[in-house]
């Protein structure tokens, strides 16, 4: 885990360390960091001219992008939080105007997809774009429901952002090696089952 | 993992996946993210793993997402009515306030019916339904607004704001003035609950669940929702008998409780 020096402040500082963390304080943490900054809602609509829903879902999904970064531990503390956060608020607010200006809203793409898929270079990204919106994801949603326990809280886990040492601990496996082993045979079992519909 | 284009064709299913959370991971090394990223040019087959790759884990995040929004909105439609509450002028607040109820009382349908479909569409464990109830029905006792401060109010105040140990206290105190106080008994149970004290909790929803003559009383559907999360050997069982007895008796969470034995 990174040290945090200044400009984090000392509130800063608590909510990302909680963000690390399983269970109700990471919750509470990601409680705070939506409440300390929610009129930024407010800002959204009056800076970019678009709905209350709008800036609401901006700023909801810009909270969860950064608790996303937090948790993998690559807030870079250059900034404080409240700089940081509303960087992602700003562009999340500026796609959804280009978007509804070029009517390019997705159907099948998700917000965390999208995010996913901006470490790829344009290029890789318009091969997979172009797949993904061949993809049948409500197919793939109910072979997912169909894993078991053990399978399902572990993707979530690396869902949410946790390390695979993190994970170990949380899970209770021995090492990290063998959460992530574990972890890419629940995908492998999910890909075959996927595979064969 | 060292990997080229041609290297990717001799991968097998788990080295490829595996290969491909490394790149999501961060890590690689540059020479093996620009290998990666030719491979998905020029490899349909590997292409299609990373789609699927992105499809499945965007898809579990986007599950879990949709439960923080729902949230998130419960905590914007209070902070919309704080800021009612001390900016309206008091001649207009009763029919600002009205309006903001209507309009946190659709928002709390739509975050209800979010979550609820949430419940209906995911295959969850017990444990899971337990804590998705918890997260998302006690995390706000509703303290009232007013600067009147009595213990009840403080004890909800501080679980409001994620101190649980702090409203524990607060109502652990008014049960020792009065040890039949409803309301106490009930959030004193569900403290205890965030806390994760389970005999506490089982011990302050039983003492609930003997109240009589209550219009309503959810004491054992939250002893159930104690055992569910608790999850030891015969919890289940018994919870699924207070789910069972809630659903015969026609009380106000048997709806919630006919849903989970559907899942159970």
């Amino acid at each position: 885990m990174q040290s945090f020096t200044s400009p984090v402040n000392d509130q800063d500082f608590e909510i990302t360390q909680n963000l690390r963390l399983d269970g109700v304080p990471r919750r509470i943490a990601e409680d705070q960091l939506f409440r300390k900054y929610v009129y930024f809602v407010r800002e959204g609509c009056n800076k970019y001219s678009i709905t209350e829903e709008e800036s609401f879902d901006a700023y909801a999904d810009a909270v969860l992008s950064a608790i996303d970064t937090i948790t993998k531990g690559q807030f870079e503390n250059r900034s404080t939080i409240k700089t940081y956060l509303f960087r992602i608020f700003h562009n999340k607010c500026v796609d959804l105007i280009r978007k509804k200006t070029t009517n390019k809203m997705s159907v099948h793409q998700t917000s965390a997809m999208d995010d996913m898929m901006e470490q790829l270079s344009d290029t890789a990204k318009s091969v997979i774009q172009k797949l993904i919106e061949r993809s049948d994801f409500e197919q793939l949603r109910q072979r997912m429901e169909q894993l078991g326990e053990k399978c399902r809280k572990l993707l979530n886990l690396f869902a949410e952002g946790y390390s695979d040492k993190e994970i170990a601990e949380i899970a209770e496996y021995k090492t990290a090696e063998v959460a992530k082993t574990s972890r890419i045979r629940c995908l492998e079992k999910l890909r075959q089952s996927y595979k064969n519909t | 993992m060292k990997n080229c284009d041609n290297h990717t064709k001799t991968l097998n299913m788990s080295q490829s996946l595996e290969y491909i959370d490394d790149y999501f991971r961060g890590t690689l090394n540059p020479a093996e993210v620009s290998d990666f990223e030719k491979a998905i040019s020029s490899d349909p087959e590997f292409a299609k793993e990373v789609a699927f790759y992105l499809g499945s884990v965007g898809s579990i995040k986007d599950a879990l997402n949709l439960q923080k929004k729902s949230r998130f909105r419960q905590i914007y439609n209070e902070s919309k009515m704080m800021v009612a509450d001390q900016l309206v002028p008091s001649r207009t607040a009763g029919a600002s306030i009205r309006k903001m109820w209507k309009y946190a009382a659709a928002a709390a349908v739509f975050s209800a019916v979010l979550v609820s479909t949430y419940f209906y569409t995911a295959q969850t464990s017990p444990k899971e339904l337990a804590e998705q109830y918890i997260t998302t029905k006690f995390s706000d006792l509703g303290a009232s607004m007013g600067t009147a401060v009595d213990s009840m109010e403080a004890g909800k105040r501080l679980n409001n704001d994620g101190d649980f140990a702090g409203a524990l206290a607060m109502f652990e105190g008014v049960l020792a003035v009065d040890p039949s106080h409803v309301k106490a008994l009930e959030y004193a149970g569900i403290t205890a609950l965030e806390l994760n004290d389970y005999e506490k909790a089982l011990k302050y929803f039983t003492d609930l669940s003997a109240v009589q003559d209550l219009m309503s009383n959810p004491g054992n559907f939250y002893t159930a929702v104690t055992l569910m999360k608790r999850d030891q050997p015969g919890d289940k069982q018994k919870a699924k008998e207070l789910l069972q007895l809630e659903v015969k008796t026609n009380s106000a969470n048997s709806e919630t409780a006919a849903d989970w034995l559907k899942k159970w």
